[in-house]
């Protein structure tokens, strides 16, 4: 008896020094650590803004994806073998990754090794995952089925893949176009805050304000417009197609701000040869520009007052020797005796090289120095990293050669990307101002805009007005009579530059073409200046420009032409005031329709709503408290009410 | 004498024992007097109770919430997303050439009477 007694003591006495120890010696460092999990200051994130076209649309947003894990462990294995065979039929339709008898070894597997993470899928979209959850094996509470399903961002563009690598992507490993060139705009500040843990990664906040305040990220709005991309990128993929050609790309610019309508790029994936949006080849890409270069060549003479358009010179027989080496024109044995304009508008090796190579043979500085004055040797400065340095070599530098000059009147030895030369030509349709290319129009904080598109001008006038005229006429004349005569159409003047040049010509084995055209439209007040560049058509096919890029420009400058309604205004006389009593006819009748039938609803009757368009007839019966019903579709044929509600036939 | 001192104590602890088991401390004028006080104190420390359990519940509302808010949203992209390919003019012209529809070659016309208001 004694001895229980003293054992029941002893234990007690061993609890209370045990408590003592817990909470005295222990406590504070216990408190601390069990404070630390609980309670911490956590990271709100900011969510990323919305990237969008100068149009409204959706280019690039911030979207759930969701990643699937399988719990393998917490399912029956009953359940297993009843659901297996429907379920890896389904997977196999669903995630193609896998085979039906691949799904189904792949689940067993997995089960059998009782594994509680196995990989189902990545990245899905909800409704892909929807679809998979709702799988034999997967369906139901996901203590029985063991399916995971784990949620992360990622970034969704909605048009999919128009624009894709002008728009591009900020990733931890690798950044492109405007999501890297904005990042700091568009992702805004994750806030701190101090919460409480609740079990199962359930936070609570300890108080009702941020230690600091998350600040979501920007909206950037770019220039580009959604349908001019569309037929940008519809018209260089059906020619890269039709051509077989390696890559290509189309700008479009507005004239007058430099606004950026249109980037598309697009190259044949190794793999399986689709053309995909794969570099920025606008930006990126630097090439000999060829015959485009031409026109620059003849402005610098035209503004050195060395040259003329009228001057003429004998093309015949269509090969000029300088150092051994033959400069060609395209067109066997010549033009004959034509104007230096002609020579642009043929596009003349020979004539455009003998105009020139005799003004300068002995002063390659002045033409050199006159291209830094046009601007020609400067980056345009567009909003995209990665842009090149456009090329000019220089007298006595070592790739300085007797040839280098003279090659360069038509367009080799220079370097400079699309974009470049687009800019020169924007300027020249421009009347000599030179504005940089812009591909952002605005920057936008919760729907009010903070900053916007200014026009920048890189060179306020390249050359004299009476100059650019005389060019403005030429390239007009391209297209009526000239190289590109193929792409004339009466309903909208074009004016532009053809170029086809040879890649790679002292290495036989990979030579290959380049067709593009440089220009603007319309021709008499241009609104918009373009530039196709198709790299590597198949040469059985054509490489010609006129044949191969020009096309595209006219297909573009149709679609966009297309786009913009001529305003005009009704006719005068008896027909013209007839419209306009119909039109407020048809205004006055309307007006009284609706003041009859807010007093019938005033007075709790059912107006007469015979002939109504929907969307009006529901606005109207909401907002006095009716609730609608519809049937059909169309306009209301008859309506019908029921205390507070109203059926709407439709037909 | 010390026997006699702890024995007294022994006597008044255990007295103080039996008091707190008669209860009848509860009837003590001090904590009479402060029964209301007492009452009102328990009452808000309910309610602190219930307040800190609903913002529990809250909590987990709101992020099951976030959580069909995502799904809402990553459903409405994608219709969106789908809705916006199937309306450029591209996927318009390829569904239209079925029925024979080719895209106009002229501009549209906006007419615009002259203002008369």
């Amino acid at each position: 008896m004694a001895g229980l007694v003293l054992f029941i003591a002893l234990m007690a006495f061993s609890i209370l020094g045990r408590l003592y120890y817990v909470s005295i010696q222990l406590g504070p460092e216990l408190v601390a650590a069990a404070r630390e999990k609980v309670i911490q200051e956590r990271e709100i994130p900011a969510s990323r803004g919305n990237i969008y076209s100068a149009d409204g649309q959706l280019l690039a947003t911030s979207m759930p994806v969701y990643e699937l894990r399988w719990d393998a462990a917490v399912v029956d294995p009953e359940r297993l073998n009843s659901d297996l065979a429907q379920t890896a039929k389904s997977l196999a339709l669903l995630l193609p990754e896998k085979s039906v008898a691949e799904w189904s070894t792949y689940l067993r597997q997995q089960h059998s090794s009782k594994r509680r993470y196995a990989l189902i899928a990545k990245n899905l979209s909800y409704s892909h995952y929807r679809k998979v959850a709702q799988t034999p094996l997967f369906a139901g509470s996901k203590f029985k089925s063991g399916l995971i399903a784990e949620e992360r961002f990622t970034r969704l563009m909605p048009l999919g893949d128009l624009a894709e690598r002008t728009i591009g992507y900020q990733r931890p490993d690798a950044t492109a176009g405007l999501e890297a060139s904005f990042h700091e705009t568009l992702r805004g500040h994750n806030g701190k805050r101090w919460m409480q843990n609740l079990g199962g990664n359930q936070w609570k906040p300890m108080e009702s304000s941020y230690t600091q305040d998350p600040s979501n990220g920007q909206d950037i709005i770019t220039t580009l417009d959604s349908r001019m991309q569309d037929a940008a990128h519809r018209a260089l993929l059906h020619t890269l197609k039709k051509y077989k050609a390696d890559h290509g790309c189309v700008i479009l610019m507005e004239v007058k701000t430099g606004k950026i309508r249109a980037m598309a790029n697009l190259g044949r994936t190794p793999e399986d040869s689709v053309y995909r949006e794969l570099r920025n080849y606008a930006v990126w890409e630097k090439t000999e520009p060829g015959s485009t270069f031409k026109v620059a060549a003849l402005l610098i003479g035209l503004e050195d007052g060395v040259v003329d358009t009228a001057d003429i010179i004998n093309t015949s027989p269509g090969v000029y020797t300088i150092y051994g080496r033959n400069v060609n024109d395209s067109h066997k044995g010549g033009y004959g005796r034509i104007s230096l304009g002609r020579a642009l508008e043929l596009s003349s090796n020979t004539g455009i090289v003998k105009a020139l190579y005799a003004q300068y043979a002995k002063k390659p500085e002045a033409f050199i120095d006159r291209m830094y004055q046009l601007g020609l040797a400067d980056r345009s400065g567009v909003q995209i990293k990665g842009e090149s340095y456009p090329h000019i070599p220089k007298p006595g530098e070592k790739d300085w050669f007797g040839t280098t000059l003279p090659w360069m009147f038509f367009g080799y030895g220079v370097q400079s990307t699309p974009l470049q030369t687009l800019t020169f030509y924007n300027a020249i349709a421009n009347e000599g101002e030179m504005v940089a290319p812009s591909l952002w129009e605005a920057t936008r904080d919760r729907g009010t805009i903070i900053a916007q598109h200014e026009t920048e001008v890189l060179h306020p006038a390249i050359a004299s007005k009476d100059n650019l005229h005389q060019i403005q006429d030429l390239l007009e004349k391209v297209v009526i009579r000239g190289t590109a005569k193929n792409i004339y159409t009466d309903s909208l003047s074009m004016a532009g530059k053809t170029g086809t040049c040879q890649l790679n010509y002292w290495d036989p084995a990979n030579m290959g073409y380049q067709a593009s055209f440089a220009g603007y439209f319309p021709a008499d007040n241009p609104q918009y200046s373009c530039i196709v560049v198709i790299n590597r058509p198949m040469r059985s096919m054509g490489f010609y420009a006129n044949i191969v890029a020009a096309p595209v420009f006219r297909d573009l400058a149709m679609a966009v032409y297309r786009m913009t309604p001529e305003i005009t205004s009704p006719a005068d006389g008896y027909w013209g005031d007839g419209l306009l009593q119909a039109h407020s006819n048809g205004e006055r009748l309307q007006k009284q329709r609706t003041e009859a039938a807010l007093r019938a609803l005033e007075n709790g009757q059912l107006p007469d709503l015979k002939g109504w368009p929907v969307s009006e007839a529901i606005a109207l019966l909401e907002s006095h408290g009716y609730t609608v019903k519809l049937r059909g579709n169309g306009r209301v044929k008859k309506a019908s009410k029921q205390n507070k509600t109203v059926e709407l036939d439709l037909g | 004498m010390g026997v006699k001192v702890s024995k007294k104590r022994l006597k008044q602890s255990g007295n103080a024992v039996k008091e707190v088991l008669r209860g009848s401390f509860i009837g003590h004028p001090v904590i009479i007097r402060n029964l209301p006080f007492a009452l009102y104190v328990t009452v808000l420390s309910l309610v602190a109770i219930w307040s800190a359990h609903r913002a529990e519940s809250r909590v987990r509302e709101i992020s099951k919430k976030v959580v069909l808010l995502n799904e809402l949203e990553s459903e409405y992209l994608e219709a969106k997303s789908n809705l916006m390919k199937m309306g450029t003019e591209s996927s318009v012209r390829q569904r239209s050439q079925a029925l024979g529809l080719v895209p106009s070659h002229r501009a549209p016309a906006r007419i615009s009477p002259a203002s008369d208001e």
